[in-house]
């Protein structure tokens, strides 16, 4: 092989070897070429301290600007459909329906506290897990969590992250959490 | 009687296989993706508004059963002009401007250290903002920590080829920054 075709092969050559890709043979015949090219040599040298200024030049920004650790979640999101859109053309029949209710409410007298359902909030759904099948066999779990946690399954509150609160959580067949609420007077 | 394993697979919701490959490809490019857009002149906060944008796009590409030939270039392409998109803002230029300046800083050394590693790293930045298309983007995807098979691949060029390309820009970038 002539001089000029083995430098040809040098140069395709060198991305392999700056990522370890070479076999033992190739890396043999390239060490050994170096070592008589002078020229090759030099371009090995350069093509090495390039790759080592870019590669840490990389590092140095991921290092300075830090990923925000939400950008999962946040993703996971916006990626889920919309749980539910209102149609707007029953936006009035709506309107005059909670306006009869208020009315209703403020005439009709109030029952005993004794015999009133306890008051519960919705359950939120996990927006980054698919919905439960209206078939599976759910179970609520009552358990304390951090607020940050919480926050981190997409519940909206605002508190310290590090408080601990009553929670009730939808667990499906699969052991996971699919949906979560606050109990008692933690709201 | 029905297995009771059985039965629980036919009732579990099925997984969206666009968003189930799209998390995937986050998982494995989003670090790359985000030190390339930083090299590439991008403030974080860009840079991570374009990862975002960019991994909604190729769920949407998915999703509409688009070519899934080179998904790692179509990233880095759309990635690439969402930021010359947000660059057109003259207002948006000046923050990209002030933050990258800034980002050069390693907060871990010594003064000295951080001046000496900002004024290398600018020097580099501008130099390989000079240097042809395909060569800077070879440099850009290198910084970002992809291997050069990768870069080839998002090219679409032959991994054999990278090392000219390399070679190519090296000499460039040897007489700008002398």
């Amino acid at each position: 092989m002539s001089d000029v075709l083995q430098c040809g092969r040098v140069l395709e050559m060198l991305p392999q070897w700056a990522d370890g890709e070479l076999s033992a043979d190739e890396e043999s015949w390239l060490n050994g070429h170096v070592g008589e090219c002078s020229e090759c040599a030099a371009t090995l040298a350069e093509f090495t301290a390039l790759d080592g200024q870019l590669t840490g030049w990389g590092q140095l920004m991921a290092r300075r600007n830090l990923p925000s650790r939400e950008a999962r979640e946040r993703l996971v999101a916006r990626l889920m459909p919309p749980a539910h859109v209102w149609n707007i053309r029953w936006m009035p029949a709506g309107a005059a329906a909670l306006a009869v209710a208020i009315v209703l409410a403020a005439i009709v007298p109030p029952r005993p506290a004794a015999i009133m359902k306890r008051e519960e909030t919705p359950m939120v759904a996990i927006p980054y897990l698919p919905p439960l099948d209206p078939r599976e066999n759910a179970t609520i779990v009552r358990m304390n969590l951090r607020v940050g946690t919480l926050l981190a399954m997409g519940y909206k509150m605002s508190a310290d992250p590090d408080r601990v609160v009553p929670a009730e959580v939808l667990v499906g067949e699969d052991g996971r959490a699919h949906a979560v609420r606050l109990v008692g007077s933690s709201n | 009687m029905a297995d009771e394993g059985t039965a629980k697979v036919a009732k579990a919701v099925p997984a969206d296989p666009s968003q189930v490959e799209t998390l995937r490809r986050f998982d494995e490019l989003r670090e790359p993706l985000r030190r390339y857009l930083l090299c590439a002149g991008a403030g974080p906060a860009d840079a991570d508004d374009a990862v975002q944008e960019t991994f909604l796009k190729l769920y949407r590409h998915l999703k509409k059963n688009g070519d899934p030939e080179n998904l790692c270039g179509w990233v880095f392409q759309v990635a690439r002009n969402y930021l010359r998109d947000e660059r057109k803002s003259a207002q948006r230029q000046r923050t990209i401007s002030l933050e990258h300046t800034d980002a050069f800083a390693d907060p871990r050394g010594s003064p000295e250290h951080r001046a000496l590693g900002q004024e290398r790293a600018r020097r580099l930045s501008a130099a390989i903002e000079k240097l042809p298309q395909q060569q800077r983007e070879c440099m850009l995807l290198r910084a970002s920590g992809l291997r050069y098979s990768e870069i080839a691949e998002i090219l679409g060029i032959q991994l054999s080829s990278v090392g000219a390309v390399v070679n190519r820009a090296t000499a460039r970038l040897r007489e700008d920054l002398a």
